[in-house]
């Protein structure tokens, strides 16, 4: 009865039964989780530095003055792993959906690509990325080509973006065969050739679907840039090598651990919203 | 029999040992509207699907305009332009609004200027209701503006025949008269119309001719008095028994 007459006249309306039930509840929870959190932190802040040798670690890793000496020149070596991410991405981008397209191919005079796609995807996909930067980093400068053509930033990069196209191709192919064959009947039944269906129907919807997946995808690009360090480029981790070396302390290990940290987080938190907004979308 | 605008001539299709079209034989006019009726999986959807070269026939031939389009081989699109489809499901184009599917194949197709094709869009669009929905995307709007949005969209490439099948199917009950309004007025333009529906009422109302199709097999065709008032094969009795049962309690 109290109720309705306080919304009548227009006062904050008191929670309903369920509502009250559910605030308690909620509060519970949260105090819950953060009397384990609590709980779990402690332990570790109370227990790890009972090993025997957490003083030695503590030197070699978590050196401060280390940290603030080099951490400036790591985070500009981080500069060359964005440009080379950055020279990287697009091209992946684009190889990639080429090779998903000639994956898909029917037409059997087209039918060499097709062959081509499959031997490319299983191939590159079959190779550790390393052994591929290795081979390609190391084996065709090693043709005797001129500088810069000999640079291995350049084969590197090259060696990246074959091994990570083959696998974008497959989360581009996945997306296109996703899209319901009543999208195809549509657009067929409308007079549009093959070419326009794929271009104007099928890919646009294909590549909005999997764009989570890309992103995630960006994520590994991003951290396996710091493989390229094995055949020469100074980028982040190769600068840790060298100031490990220098210090003879892994603090500078620690410092590209953070910057990567930093740079990733973002993306797979913006990656996970990108997840559950099409998870949103497809249930409503 | 030789001046019909579409002709199925001994039509055959089957899915692996499954035959969903049996023999089918039946003229369609220029200007009339033949209804197809028939339980489920009764090959209404297949035919119609046939007559769009979206599945090919097993045998037969069908004739638009005395022109055998069956022939294995033959170019689809240049029929397809010329037999507009809408499904039941609508099948809109969700990453794009209302005006861009409805101008997608006239620009791509026809190669028509974007200028052009919009003007005659935005009047189609006019003429059934949806102007301000031009430029919405389709997610936006109810089944039965969707479906109106993919009739506008089968329009607009200017067809000579519209394949509607099941087009009232998926609506709410209350969707269904707005998208069979859009029918009558298509009839009444002089629009060549094959539909498959369950809509009884509707296709003894507005029918030239309706078809009785029962497991792939054409049994019966005639006139809608005749069709619904007194059917002569068995089997299209106990059909629209069953049907008209539901149907008038509804």
């Amino acid at each position: 009865m109290d109720n309705t007459q306080n919304t009548a006249r227009g006062k904050p309306r008191a929670p309903t039964r369920r509502q009250a039930y559910e605030q308690k509840a909620r509060r519970k929870s949260l105090l819950i989780a953060a009397v384990s959190s609590a709980a779990a932190i402690a332990l570790l802040v109370v227990l790890v530095p009972m090993a025997p040798g957490w003083e030695a670690v503590q030197r070699s890793f978590f050196n401060w003055n280390v940290l603030v000496k080099t951490f400036p020149k790591l985070l500009s070596a981080f500069t060359l792993d964005l440009i080379l991410f950055f020279a990287a991405a697009p091209a992946i981008f684009i190889l990639a959906l080429v090779i998903a397209l000639m994956r898909n191919v029917t037409r059997p005079a087209l039918y060499p690509l097709k062959l081509f796609a499959i031997v490319y995807i299983d191939v590159l996909r079959s190779i550790p990325v390393i052994l591929t930067i290795y081979l390609i980093g190391f084996g065709i400068p090693g043709l005797g080509l001129l500088p810069p053509w000999n640079s291995p930033y350049i084969w590197g990069s090259v060696a990246l973006v074959l091994a990570y196209s083959a696998y974008i191709a497959e989360v581009f192919r996945t997306g296109i065969e996703s899209i319901h064959e009543s999208q195809r009947s549509a657009a067929r039944s409308l007079g549009l050739s093959e070419a326009s269906m794929m271009r104007y129907v099928v890919l646009p919807q294909a590549i909005r679907r999997v764009v989570p997946t890309l992103v995630n995808f960006l994520v590994a690009l991003l951290k396996d840039v710091a493989l390229l360090s094995f055949i020469g480029p100074v980028e982040v981790l190769r600068q840790a090598g060298v100031y490990k070396s220098l210090f003879a302390n892994f603090t500078p290990y620690v410092g590209a651990a953070i910057i990567f940290l930093v740079a990733t987080i973002p993306a797979i938190r913006f990656a996970d919203y990108l997840m559950a907004k099409q998870n949103a979308q497809r249930t409503r | 029999m030789s001046d019909a605008k579409l002709s199925l001539r001994n039509i055959r299709k089957s899915f692996g040992p499954l035959e969903v079209c049996k023999n089918i034989t039946v003229d369609v006019h220029k200007g009339e509207l033949v209804c197809l009726i028939g339980g489920s999986g009764s090959g209404k959807s297949t035919l119609l699907r046939c007559i769009n070269l979206l599945d090919p026939i097993d045998d037969g031939e069908i004739l638009l305009d005395g022109v055998d389009i069956s022939v294995p081989g033959f170019d689809p699109d240049p029929v397809r332009r010329k037999i507009g489809m809408v499904f039941q499901s609508f099948n809109l184009f969700p990453h794009m609004t209302v005006l861009e599917n409805i101008k997608l194949a006239p620009m791509k197709v026809k190669r028509m200027a974007s200028r052009d094709i919009t003007e005659q869009a935005e009047a189609l669009l006019d003429r059934f209701g949806l102007l301000d929905k031009a430029h919405v995307y389709p997610d936006r709007l109810s089944g039965g503006q969707q479906q109106r949005a993919a009739i506008v969209r089968a329009l607009a490439m200017e067809p000579e025949i519209m394949l509607l099948d099941e087009v009232t199917s998926a609506l709410d009950p209350e969707l269904v008269g707005e998208v069979l309004d859009v029918i009558r007025q298509l009839k009444a333009q002089g629009m060549t119309l094959l539909l498959a529906t369950h809509e009884m009422g509707f296709a003894r109302e507005v029918s030239d001719r309706v078809c009785f199709l029962s497991d792939g097999e054409l049994l019966e065709i005639a006139p809608p008095e005749k069709m619904f008032g007194a059917p002569e094969h068995a089997r299209t009795q106990q059909f629209l028994e069953r049907v008209l049962r539901t149907q008038n309690l509804s």
